[in-house]
């Protein structure tokens, strides 16, 4: 299988950036109305900000040279209210823009994690959790920039660009082309320094998600570590994975301040060609002082535009492969989908169906896993599948879930094929208790109603009180309202099972399936537990997969796997009489107790 | 944790190029309209023609120096705060790998994964890129106001007034920011953990076919996450033209008052061209200073986190006196142990011996505190009385290394790390462990075969959760990895659940062969513990039967019930 390990960086699909970027701005084009009425309010606010320079000089030129205090005064108040028209504005936009930012993140974020909630184990088994939670939270947030600068960043500069360009040209277009001389070069240089930056910032945000699964996975596996006094090597480990992030970073900011070096260079070839090109070429008089000294304040109003664009630049640079990284995820297709048209399924009887069924895991097609099952469950019935580890049992029940695909053969379900119906109906008449239980933080209500929230109380506890799970959650602190965190020592993990096992009763499934359900839980609750079980399982459809012989002698029909098929099936009675497969591994078991 | 000022000043040599560049870059930023003038008056108006190329030579040597060293600056201040970042994410990520369980019962992974990361960087931040621009900002401001000084004293009353009062609204918007950026953080990590849980647990998300519940839950955090985002918005929209506004009134406060001096003939035009232009220097310091106070506002919410984490001690940390064992022989001893915890008791007055080589069988309902028994053992928590003795030792005095070291231990979670096979069945003897010890302990684990099946054998990844493998390949992986650590104590804590009958007959045929081994294991099956040479039956908290597996059948007690079920099937 084609996993990832946290050391390890993620393959990714190669996109060109401008799909990537042309696709995050389609966001924010559906907030046209919004960002026209933003760029008017950042139109008002550039104004007030050029026109400020103009007042100062009028007052200073005109007035106090004229010594016209009345004229002086007048013109303060004017700048007063050009002041509060771009403080208003200012504060409007920047209000407006951040609303549009964060819903745009919001909605991405929600996009991204109602898809991931689609996809199938295959994705999930592939790589660590913690990577994928870097895509929904660190990748998504790093976006934020990039959008709302867009406008903020983006506009003002071009404008005030474009209007100092045409103001030169217009005033002395020899001087004008001079200055202007500069602009192809440093556009080279900087898409070079981008070409170059935008490689190693990608290589930073690979070595930042598995910098966050090597985290993920330590702090997990914790108890591990400290038992197999691994704190040294895992130690060794992570500052590894901190050492490459750091270097990574500083790899790519190498590269990327030479922005700032470039634009010194780019002013100063500029000066130069404009005092050189004006004075020797065409003429300091024909010029004239006046002019020069607007053209100087005119360069310095030209490169800082140009800085913000840069830097505006960079945040792309560096921001883009978040976008592609989110995309990536988005255009992951969901294997496992309901199909076009799919139905619901009804109410089920729970006839099981396994007609000539092959299955390979997608990655490495040409080994089965499983070859030609058939068989048929009647509606009620009770079967235990037994055999060694790894035989199939599980990849059988999985694909009763439809968690995975038939490679070929099909599987149908009181008649109705798996493909056809849609996988909600499916999975919510359908009880699967597996081999790790997971619990959610909450409460042990919220936990034991997970599969079905409008449960009474009555019919909780009564499940609680069928798995035996009633008498040591009233012995917590607050009974079913006791809180459950991830790692919480308060419950053993037999405990944990019982209310997995609760959980499932809860649901009330047609079809229940049991994938080594009480493998820990000790004899004495599993007796109990077992009559919880037969009476769960009267009625329904039920596939039981255990290793202890004691749960599996009361089932209707035993499937015992190996070699990728049912090798042996039947009575428990038949199955002893034939003394093949199940009757030594019966013989083991009784032997050794 | 080291206090932040050590971390920085490790680096002081940094510090100072990028400051020595920073101010060297300022002054050169002062010097160019000195030659802009010289151009104007001597060669324009004063049409000196032989002074041009000069001049423009210094333009470009300004305009190249600059370059360099702001490149110098840049670089030295962004890898100063990477350098720092790293050196304190490895300093917090050892301090939490050794803090004791009780933390990390109390803490979640989400939580503790944006500390290290999320508020590292953040931290790393202030220190670099952002310390940088605030000090050019201060020192360029300083620079400024100097020249102003030395032109009109009085005028620059005028900035004087203006300048503390957009630095009380600075620090007024980085106080209120600080405490948005606190609950931002604080969201985050509950974004986080939803996030990780449900990725975690989507098995059981997709086979209860709750993923609405899930997108619900998760919107939820994201929608709040949004309105936190909208408040901090709306803060530095309150502040940030505010203080772009005064610092616009100053530039009109001078113009105005510079005007009246002027027209009152107590200064010169020319100065008040000047005066002004410098006011107008002034202002870029005071506007970014707003922005940057937002990232130390994060920066410091961060920090008072991380020193939060810093600051717990582990609770189970070696004694000052802790004196290593010469040998571990592996006679372990409970000598009336109890353990209360959160005011509920867990386990009361456990006592037992186990002489090194021989076996220790626990049987028990689920909850009874069977597991207990082996955190107490490798000291995840200390007992509340009683004590604990390894070859007669206290086990509190003696150095928590050693103590875990001398048991191997398979606990009944299963947890692979995602490496190779061999990685995994190496964890914690990395560098010592042979190859051939690998597949030794597979070979006695019963793993080999379905190793050797796999597509890289021993150096297949298997994933997070040990993906791709069964549940029961996984159980003989965590089996493997304790044999090859070859401790003197193993201890199997139901290990051998998922396993089929076959299996797990031939890997207790294995354990048996290797003798010399202090066993303690834990089963619910008879057919696990009946070989012990004792049996406890734990109950309620204490022990409820013992004896070997003859006295204890004679006993007719739970354990005869239990192998009377077990037996019958």
């Amino acid at each position: 299988m084609a996993v990832n390990t946290a050391k390890q960086d993620e393959l990714q699909r190669e996109v060109p950036k401008r799909v990537t970027l042309m696709r995050l701005f389609r966001y924010l084009f559906q907030y046209k109305k919004t960002l026209v009425y933003v760029a008017a309010l950042i139109l008002v606010a550039l104004a007030a900000t050029l026109a400020g320079p103009l007042m100062i000089e009028r007052a200073v030129d005109v007035h106090v040279a004229n010594g016209d205090v009345a004229g002086l005064a007048r013109l303060a108040v004017l700048a007063l209210a050009v002041y509060t028209a771009y403080a208003v504005c200012t504060r409007k936009y920047m209000v407006t823009m951040a609303g549009v930012t964060n819903k745009i993140l919001l909605t991405i974020r929600g996009q991204l994690y109602e898809h991931i909630q689609t996809l199938s184990f295959h994705f999930f088994d592939s790589r660590p959790t913690g990577k994928i939670l870097a895509r929904v939270v660190g990748d998504v947030n790093s976006l934020k920039d990039v959008l709302s600068d867009s406008m903020t960043t983006l506009l003002p500069s071009l404008l005030t660009l474009i209007g100092v360009a045409v103001i030169m040209l217009w005033k002395n277009w020899q001087l004008a082309c001079a200055t202007l001389l500069m602009l192809p070069v440093l556009a080279f240089f900087m898409f070079l320094i981008q070409f170059t930056a935008h490689k190693l910032w990608q290589i930073h945000r690979k070595k930042n998600s598995n910098l966050n699964a090597f985290i993920h996975e330590d702090f997990s596996g914790i108890r591990i570590v400290q038992s197999f006094a691994a704190e040294q090597e895992k130690q060794k480990d992570f500052e590894q994975c901190a050492g490459e992030y750091t270097s990574s970073f500083i790899n790519a900011v190498r590269v990327e301040d030479a922005f700032g070096a470039l634009v010194e260079i780019t002013w100063g070839v500029g000066g130069f060609l404009l005092y050189f090109i004006g004075i020797r070429i065409v003429g300091a008089d024909k010029i004239g002082v006046g002019t020069f000294m607007a053209f100087t304040s005119y360069l310095g109003m030209f490169w800082n535009p140009i800085r913000n664009l840069a830097s505006f630049y960079n945040k792309i640079v560096t921001n883009i492969s978040a976008a592609e990284r989110i995309f990536d995820i988005l255009d992951t297709p969901s294997e496992i989908a309901d199909r076009e048209g799919a139905r619901e399924l009804p109410q089920i009887t729970g006839k099981v169906c396994f007609d000539h069924v092959n299955f390979a895991y997608t990655d490495e097609p040409d080994r089965l896993v499983l070859e030609d099952v058939s068989f048929t469950v009647k509606p009620g019935e009770t079967i235990a599948l037994v055999g060694p580890t790894g035989a199939g049992k599980t990849t059988i029940v999985n694909l009763i879930s439809r968690f995975y695909d038939v490679t070929s053969g099909r599987i149908t379900i009181d008649g109705n094929e798996l493909h056809d119906v849609t996988l909600k109906s499916l999975r919510s008449q359908m009880g699967v208790m597996t081999q790790d239980t997971f619990l959610f933080t909450g409460t042990v209500r919220e936990n034991i109603c997970y599969g079905r929230s409008n449960a009474t109380e009555e019919e909780m506890i009564a499940a609680a009180k069928a798995v035996h799970a009633h008498d040591f959650i009233m012995r917590m602190e607050k009974g079913y309202d006791t809180e459950i965190s991830e790692r919480s020592g308060q419950l053993s993990i037999g405990q944990r099972q019982l209310l997995a096992f609760a959980r499932t009763m809860v649901s009330d499934p047609r079809i229940l399936i049991l994938d080594e359900a009480t493998s820990s839980i000790d004899t004495h609750t599993e007796r109990m537990v077992q009559q919880g079980i037969e009476a769960l399982v009267k009625g329904r459809t039920s596939f039981i997969i255990a290793h202890r012989l004691s749960t599996i002698r009361s089932a209707d029909r035993i499937f015992y796997i190996g070699d990728k098929n049912i090798v042996e099936a039947g009575s428990h009675e038949e199955l002893m009489a034939k003394k093949g497969m199940y009757y030594r591994l019966y013989e083991s078991q009784f032997e050794i107790a | 944790m080291k206090k932040l000022k050590t971390y920085m000043l490790h680096y002081w040599y940094l510090y100072l190029l990028g400051t020595v560049c920073m101010v060297s870059a300022i002054v050169l930023d002062m010097i160019t309209p000195q030659i802009t003038r010289r151009i104007i008056d001597e060669v324009i108006v004063g049409g000196k023609m032989e002074l041009l190329m000069g001049l423009l030579a210094g333009i470009l040597a300004i305009g190249f120096s600059r370059a360099i060293l702001q490149y110098i600056k840049e670089f030295t201040w962004d890898s100063v705060g990477a350098k720092i970042g790293r050196d304190m994410r490895i300093d917090l990520f050892r301090h939490v790998q050794a803090l004791s369980m009780d933390f990390f019962d109390k803490h979640n992974t989400g939580e503790l994964m944006t500390r290290v990361k999320d508020d590292v960087d953040r931290v790393w931040g202030v220190v670099g890129f952002v310390g940088n621009l605030s000090l050019e900002a201060v020192i360029h401001t300083i620079f400024v106001l100097t020249c102003m000084f030395r032109l009109n004293p009085w005028l620059t009353l005028a900035p004087l007034v203006v300048l503390p009062v957009i630095g009380v609204l600075a620090i007024r918007m980085e106080n209120k920011l600080g405490v948005v950026y606190d609950e931002i953080s604080e969201e985050t990590a509950e974004l986080n953990t939803v996030a990780q849980e449900c990725i975690a647990g989507v098995r059981t998300v997709k086979a209860f076919a709750r993923e609405n519940y899930e997108i619900e839950k998760f919107s939820r955090h994201n929608r709040r996450f949004y309105d936190l985002n909208m408040r901090q918005a709306r803060l530095v929209a309150d502040h940030q033209p505010l203080i772009t506004f005064l610092g616009k009134l100053m530039l009109l406060l001078v113009v105005i008052v510079g005007g009246l001096m002027v027209i009152g003939g107590k200064m010169t035009l020319g100065d008040l061209g000047a005066f002004s232009e410098y006011a107008n220097n002034v202002i870029w310091p005071m506007e970014i200073l707003g922005w940057l106070s937002n990232d130390i506002a994060s920066a410091f919410a961060s920090w008072k986190k991380i020193q939060k984490v810093a600051k717990q001690e582990p609770q189970i940390a070696d004694d000052k006196d802790a004196q290593p064992l010469p040998q571990v022989k592996g006679e372990i001893t409970f000598d009336h142990v109890s353990l209360t915890r959160g005011g509920h008791e867990i386990l009361r007055d456990v006592s037992f011996q186990i002489r090194p080589g021989h076996t220790l069988g626990i049987m028990g309902m689920t909850g009874a505190g069977k597991t207990t028994i082996v955190n107490l053992l490798q000291r995840f928590y200390d007992v509340t009385s009683g004590r604990i003795l390894l070859d007669g030792v206290d086990i509190r005095t003696i150095p928590l290394a050693q103590l875990r070291a001398s048991m191997a231990v398979v606990m009944q979670e299963v947890f692979l790390f995602s490496d190779t096979v061999s990685e995994n069945v190496k964890t914690g003897k990395r560098g010592t462990l042979s190859q051939d010890t690998v597949k030794w302990a597979a070979v006695r684990a019963g793993a080999s075969p379905f190793i050797e099946d796999l597509s890289n054998q021993y150096e297949t990844v298997v994933g997070e959760r040990g993906v791709g493998l069964s549940g029961g390949q996984k159980q003989r992986l965590c089996i493997a990895r304790a044999i090859a650590k070859q401790a003197p104590v193993l201890i199997l804590d139901d290990a051998t659940s998922a396993l089929d009958m076959e299996t797990e007959k031939l890997i207790q045929k294995n354990l048996r062969e290797v003798s010399g081994l202090t066993k303690i294991i834990i089963g619910h099956r008879v057919s696990a513990v009946r070989s012990a040479d004792e049996i406890l039956v734990l109950d309620h908290n204490t022990i409820a039967e013992r004896g070997t597996h003859e006295e204890l059948m004679s006993q007719q007690g739970q354990y005869y019930q239990t192998w009377c079920v077990q037996a019958r099937a």
